[in-house]
């Protein structure tokens, strides 16, 4: 199995001067999601966008992931243009998307499959990615059978079991349960530590965007822009129980609250 | 709880009773028609119909024994129904094997779609009787014609269903697939394929019937074999007892062929239907 591509570039994301606009129907004037956005993502560094739904901090991870391309602009990672969906970016959607006729093990193990690893190298990526996820005896299961935690952990694994250099993350703790969605933040974490990878990770949860990132982006209503760019200054690992009795968490809590509600005539 | 004609029903609002346990259901409706067959029997003994226009369940058992042993028109009852079954087997298994391909190829390549749509949709809500009289012209009066007849209705169902499923394929896993680096032919077979099936299933088991439905009419074509040509035949000579038997067997040979179908399906996609 490839190392964790620290040091090749791979990881490295930049979105130079985005603007995007799609239409929704025929003859409609075309509606703005995302107007000038320009990033940069340091390798293995968690970007957190944060802001209110309808900001099209999703339509940007869509732009990285290669679904879409922008109007104007460019998203480069490694220094080369997007064009096209790949496996060198891993995708974790709000919902597990796991598919039905396979089971868990089979799930986790498609993304080597379609690249046609040997089986003997992805049973042992995936034995690792199902230790790492806490999904040892399940591996027979359906989806069907699982709890939308346990179903969030298998896309997990399905994500991560190529090592790839990015991660995309669309609010994929959103559905869940506060408890189940506070101990995935928490797996997810440590799984990072092991394996290392830049993560692009959508979200309108305050709390959420502080506790997993290095860099949150805040942004502005559509047409999304960055509003404010912040570094949460808390030490790595970071426990969540310690994070609520600092008085930088809660300070910082509030000034990200007042930057998202703040109406657009005061910037 | 609801009462109807005074006895308490349980229905899907009350929390713990929303399905019978599958013994108990088998057994209501098991009753359920043996009550029926009574009442068929007890009016036939008071005379409240005629026995030619609604002949007596007991004669019919009585005219099934005859032609089990005798046969019907020097062949045997058995004969009749293979060879129906044969018609609509003969049919039905290249309705699926070109029906499932071309259906789905429809639903992933709108062009596809667009070229062979209008004929389709011509096509399959026609009745199929009235195209009796050109069948024979082109294809004579033999095997072929009845079994053609069958196929397209299958056929034509078939088609609809495999090219809803295939388009109807789920954005998401599309998404999924090409995120994890899948080539078009890759999301066919992984994503779309599989995807498909269920409502594959549910498209054969709707072309069953139909198949099923349109033997009549297949086998008003000259024929001189085959459970509806039987009912046909019987009833022009006012046989109702073997009008009824013969109406009897195509329905219970359609129940067993669907039976077979949801128990393939409980197999093949298992996953059907949960969440």
């Amino acid at each position: 199995m490839a190392a964790p591509a620290a040091g090749t570039g791979g990881g490295r994301v930049v979105f130079d001067r985005i603007a995007h606009s799609f239409s929704v129907g025929n003859g409609e004037s075309p509606t703005e999601a995302i107007a000038d956005f320009s990033l940069e993502m340091e390798e293995g560094s968690f970007v957190c966008l944060l802001g209110p739904s309808g900001c099209g901090k999703s339509t940007l991870l869509n732009l990285l992931a290669g679904f879409d391309r922008p109007s104007s602009g460019r998203v480069l990672v490694g220094g080369r243009p997007v064009l096209r969906p790949g496996p060198d970016r891993g995708i974790v959607f709000q919902e597990a998307n796991l598919l039905p006729w396979r089971n868990v093990l089979e799930n986790i193990t498609l993304g080597p499959e379609l690249a046609g690893r040997p089986r003997e190298e992805t049973f042992a990526a995936a034995r690792r990615f199902i230790r790492l996820t806490g999904l040892e005896g399940f591996e027979s299961h359906a989806p069907y059978e699982l709890s939308g935690g346990m179903r969030q952990r298998v896309a997990l694994a399905r994500a991560w079991i190529t090592e790839p250099p990015i991660l995309l993350m669309d609010e994929p703790f959103g559905a869940l349960d506060a408890q189940t969605r506070l101990s995935m933040q928490e797996l997810l974490v440590s799984i990072l530590e092991v394996t290392g990878a830049t993560v692009l990770f959508v979200t309108h949860d305050v709390d959420e965007a502080l506790f997993l990132a290095d860099v949150i982006v805040v942004m502005t209503p559509r047409p999304g822009r960055i509003r404010q760019t912040l570094v949460p200054p808390f030490p790595r690992p970071r426990r969540y129980e310690r994070l609520l009795l600092n008085p930088a968490f809660t300070e910082l809590k509030h000034d990200i609250l007042q930057a998202i509600r703040r109406p657009e005539y005061e910037i | 709880m609801v009462r109807i004609f005074g006895l308490r029903m349980a229905g899907i609002m009350d929390p713990e009773r929303k399905h019978l346990r599958g013994v108990r259901g088998a057994a209501i409706s098991l009753a359920s028609v043996a009550f029926f067959v009574f009442l068929w029997f007890l009016g036939g003994r008071l005379g409240l119909f005629s026995p030619l226009l609604l002949p007596p369940p007991g004669e019919i058992c009585l005219s099934a024994l005859e032609m089990f042993t005798d046969g019907y028109r020097q062949l045997p009852l058995w004969y009749h129904v293979a060879v129906s079954l044969g018609r609509v087997f003969g049919a039905f298994i290249p309705a699926v094997l070109i029906g499932v391909p071309v259906g789905l190829a429809m639903g992933v390549f709108p062009v596809l779609r667009a070229i062979l749509d209008p004929f389709v949709q011509f096509f399959r809500p026609l009745p199929k009787l009235a195209l009796i009289p050109l069948v024979i012209l082109w294809l004579g009066i033999g095997e072929v014609s009845k079994v053609f007849l069958i196929f397209i209705s299958a056929f034509l169902t078939i088609l609809v269903g495999c090219a809803a499923a295939a388009s109807g394929t789920d954005q998401g896993r599309l998404r999924l697939g090409r995120a994890l680096g899948a080539t078009d032919r890759q999301l066919l077979r992984s994503i779309v394929f599989p995807g498909a099936l269920p409502e594959i299933f549910t498209s054969v088991r709707l072309a069953v019937g139909v198949g099923w439905t349109t033997l009549i009419a297949a086998e008003m074509v000259a024929a001189d074999t085959g459970i509806g040509w039987m009912v046909l035949n019987a009833s022009s000579y006012m046989r109702t007892d073997i009008v009824m038997l013969g109406i009897i067997l195509l329905g219970l040979t359609g129940y067993i062929l669907d039976l077979i179908i949801v128990a393939l399906q409980r197999i093949i996609v298992p996953w059907d239907g949960k969440a």
